[in-house]
């Protein structure tokens, strides 16, 4: 049974972008994708989280990923969305830049993290998938929510040597 | 398995609760009723056990529920040192059913409470008969099997009146009674089918009366390696044994004749007459002589038709139906957003002003408000569930204090939200045991002051309003305010001059400060003030208030009010820079529009002088890190107070009072300092609630209190 399961296992994955960059996570983590909706600040807590929202009566916290990843806050346009995810039982919201597609992935095209600085960004991904000529960063999405721990948008990012390696 | 585990906790509970209660009434004057009913907890409780399979509690119970018998025969004087023994195995009960999976480690404390119970039974020297001889017949007992009596308890307590026609039936043709236990291998596949199988064979040799589980969830596979049926029916057992285990799958069938009589344990009965194989005696009999007492324990075997349903059913079980809280909670939620909803779609019914939408909005307006009150009271539980454990409490603590001291408890029905009962608990327990300690005196300095030497506590509960009122009271010495302020003095909480200011009430008061009461020596003189400021915290969270009265001599008296839920309060909504805030009303004194002129600066900090006080003030933007603060013609202030601190927050608008649901931000977020939680609005916008506790504890409000002591 493993065999079968093994050749044809595939992962679907929910794609969004932040910058330039393509990201993805477990479809199996995703609840849902929002647009864009009004955000009440939550006063002294972490400074990536942007609040809370209102989702069908419930109260969920809303990360920016921007703000994780140290990256310029830029206007929100028509394409921002908010990913909502389920992460040790608690769902969180995620503002991302836009969400591309939801795809499937073989096991096979995904590669574990090069570890290039072994310890800290192995931490925060769980590999990188590889569509024809796009790579596709998969987040730890526990890891990058729970800490808080700065981490720095190359710091979960491919080096152009290893963009080369990894499509090869 | 799994699935009766909870159900066993929740009434083992019940039981032992029972028990208790049974116990301290014994103590004060013994009557038979309490102990036919501590009698028949311990019996429910015996047999809920060995359907469990928890041998240790079987076992200790057991033996409780044979000295109690013994007791209600007159053969054993009730004495505290009786009672404390049977406190001794309740607490060991207790303690195994809160270890349910560590059970063994308890084997020698059972063993010996055990040896214990026996001691005392025989020890009144009185011919005890109460080793039966059921295995003489069960030669298929396996060592360490529990007693049949429980197998034939436990059906009987699950069996329907149709059921005990059918027994009745056979009996009556001569049939015997058997519990088959079937045990299948771990990991078996289709257990269902293997349960059919069991059936089947089993059906040949004789009639199935019934199983557990139940045959529904034997065919759902509801169940988990083993399972019981009562057979009746001449069967050869040896055969059908084999028959059974002949089946795959199966790991051990065990056939036990239930002796639907037998050799009763009391010493009331006789021992009989060498036939006790051949016709043994009721075990239910226990049951059925504490329901017709006259009844004589020669009765013949046939004196089964005469079983009535068991004591069991007293228990007004079809009352109540047990609910997950989960279920309840997500039930509420859903009611909350049904009233976020309703308000939104009152205003914009108020847009379109059309007199049938008007009309039928004021209908829907009216149910779901009588809808939420409803669900409200779901919630609501009696704060007897509290009470209940304190006069144990106060009993043990009296003994060890060699006090005398009555308790006294009123308006227990009181109902309050769940999650409230379970938080009032410690802060009346603080006050109990301050009352013991140092509100009710020596008993020679009772009598020397003139007072009865057996002190007073009364524990009362009652509605006011939307609050729920608490009050502890003793008629113990009470508490000197001009002591106390001394003693504050001492301490540095206050100043000279605050002390010639203070009325007695705000000296006593003072009991509440942190800091107050860190000394023995304190106590001992103000006689109050081991950790009232935990008292006080405690109850503040809840939003409650603490109130405490005294009469130097006479005693003292501390009222707690809570509101009746946590689930919805009433808050004001104010508008601090670009956002909205709700402050819960409990915590607010007041609300001041203040001149800028009026406000002087003391260390950097703001404040102004309210009625002769100096009041801190601060902007509510700044304090919650939101932004700066800004100049403005005139400053709403809402005057916010949690305990001894009292502080001004500056707002933009005040923008009025709104009844909103708390909602949790989520275990994701960790606690935010000034935030207690979230609300959603009308307009679907989510308004945090501001914790005024956590908001003035922050150090920029102490920073103001420092400047007001200077």
């Amino acid at each position: 049974m493993k065999d079968k399961n093994e050749a044809a296992s595939e992962v679907q994955m929910v794609a969004f972008k932040l910058e330039k960059e393509e990201f993805a996570v477990n479809i199996q983590q995703v609840r849902e994708v929002l647009k864009m909706t009004q955000v009440t600040p939550l006063p002294q807590s972490a400074y990536f989280i942007e609040g809370v929202i209102n989702l069908r009566g419930e109260v969920i916290p809303v990360v920016d990923l921007r703000k994780r990843f140290e990256l310029d806050l830029e206007e929100r346009g028509e394409q921002t969305r908010i990913i909502i995810v389920e992460i040790q039982d608690s769902k969180v919201g995620l503002i991302v830049d836009s969400v591309t597609e939801v795809l499937r992935l073989s096991s096979a095209a995904i590669q574990l993290p090069p570890s290039r600085i072994a310890g800290t960004r192995t931490d925060f991904i769980k590999g990188v998938g590889k569509v024809n000529d796009r790579l596709l960063i998969i987040l730890n999405l526990d890891k990058i929510l729970t800490t808080e721990e700065k981490i720095a948008m190359n710091e979960i990012t491919l080096g152009e040597q290893e963009k080369i390696e990894a499509r090869a | 398995m799994e699935e009766y585990r909870d159900l066993f906790l929740a009434e083992a509970q019940e039981y032992l609760q029972d028990m208790t209660r049974c116990l301290l009434d014994m103590e004060k004057n013994s009557n038979s009723e309490q102990l036919t009913e501590m009698f028949r907890a311990a019996h429910s409780l015996k047999g809920m056990a060995g359907t469990m399979g928890y041998e240790l509690i079987t076992g200790l119970t057991h033996e409780m529920e044979s000295l109690l018998d013994q007791l209600r025969s007159g053969k054993a004087a009730i004495e505290t040192g009786f009672v404390n023994m049977l406190f001794e195995a309740v607490d060991l009960v207790q303690l195994l059913v809160d270890n349910l999976d560590k059970q063994e480690d308890f084997n020698r404390e059972v063993a010996i409470m055990q040896e214990k119970l026996q001691g005392w039974q025989e020890n009144p020297g009185k011919e005890v008969a109460f080793k039966s001889d059921t295995l003489e017949q069960g030669e298929q007992l396996q060592e360490g099997k529990p007693p049949v009596r429980e197998s034939w308890i436990s059906w009987k307590e699950i069996m329907n009146e149709f059921e005990k026609e059918m027994l009745k039936d056979a009996l009556s043709r001569g049939d015997n009674i058997y519990h088959v236990h079937v045990c299948l291998l771990h990991g078996c596949l289709l257990k269902s089918v293997r349960a059919y199988m069991v059936l089947k064979a089993v059906e040949k040799q004789g009639e199935v009366i019934k199983t557990m589980p139940p045959l529904q969830a034997l065919e759902e596979e509801n169940f988990d390696w083993e399972f019981s049926l009562l057979l009746v029916g001449r069967p050869d057992m040896e055969a059908l044994k084999k028959s059974i285990e002949s089946i795959a799958e199966i790991e051990s069938a065990d056939i036990l004749p239930v002796n639907i009589e037998d050799k009763p344990e009391t010493p009331v009965t006789a021992p009989l007459n060498g036939d006790s194989a051949a016709a043994p005696l009721f075990p239910g009999k226990v049951s059925l002589l504490m329901e017709n007492e006259e009844e004589t324990p020669e009765e013949t075997p046939r004196a089964l038709p005469k079983v009535k349903a068991p004591s069991l059913s007293a228990r007004n079980v079809e009352k109540t139906v047990r609910v997950e809280t989960a279920k309840l909670d997500s039930l509420v939620n859903l009611v909350g957003e049904l009233i976020i909803n309703r308000t939104r779609v009152v205003d914009l019914g108020k847009k379109v002003s059309d007199e049938m939408l008007e009309s039928s909005l004021e209908q829907l307006e009216r149910i779901t408000t009588e809808l939420q009150n409803a669900v409200m009271t779901l919630r609501m539980v009696p704060i007897k569930q509290v009470f209940d454990r304190f006069p144990r409490m106060v009993r043990d603590l009296c003994l060890e204090r060699n006090k005398e001291v009555e308790l006294l408890i009123s308006g227990e029905d009181t109902e309050l939200d769940r999650t409230i009962v379970n938080q009032v608990g410690d802060p009346l327990v603080h006050l109990l045991r301050n009352a013991v300690d140092h509100g009710i005196e020596e008993a020679e300095e009772r009598i020397k002051n003139g007072k009865n030497p057996a002190g007073k506590i009364f524990l009362e509960a009652h509605h006011e309003g939307s609050h729920v009122v608490v009050s502890v009271e003793d008629d113990g010495r009470g508490m000197d305010p001009q002591v106390i302020k001394t003693r504050a003095l001492e301490k540095k909480i206050i100043t000279g001059e605050e002390a010639e200011k203070m009325s007695s009430e705000e000296a006593l008061r003072l009991i509440f400060r942190s800091g107050f009461s860190t000394s023995e020596e304190v106590t001992d003189i103000s006689g109050r003030g081991v950790g009232m400021d935990v008292v006080r915290t405690a109850i503040e969270t809840l939003n409650g208030t603490v109130e405490v009265k005294s009469n130097s001599g006479k005693g003292s008296r501390f009222i707690l009010r809570f509101p009746l839920t946590l689930a919805i309060i009433r808050t004001l909504m104010v508008q601090s820079g670009k956002e909205v805030y709700a402050i819960p009303i409990e915590a607010i004194r007041e609300n001041l529009f203040v001149d800028p002129q009026e406000i002087k600066t003391i260390r950097q900090g703001k404040v102004i002088t309210l009625r002769e006080e100096v009041l801190p003030l601060y902007s509510l933007q700044e304090s919650l890190g939101m932004g700066q603060f800004r100049e403005q013609e005139v400053y709403p202030v809402v005057v916010v107070q949690t305990g001894d601190k009292k502080a001004g927050l500056i707002v933009d608008e005040l923008l009025g009072q709104q009844e909103v649901v708390i909602k949790s931000l989520g275990n994701f977020i960790n606690d935010i300092k000034g935030i207690a939680g979230a609300t959603v609005l009308g307009d679907g916008r989510v308004t945090l609630i501001l914790d005024v506790a956590s908001l003035l504890d922050d150090g920029r409000v102490n920073l103001g209190k420092k400047s007001i002591n200077h």
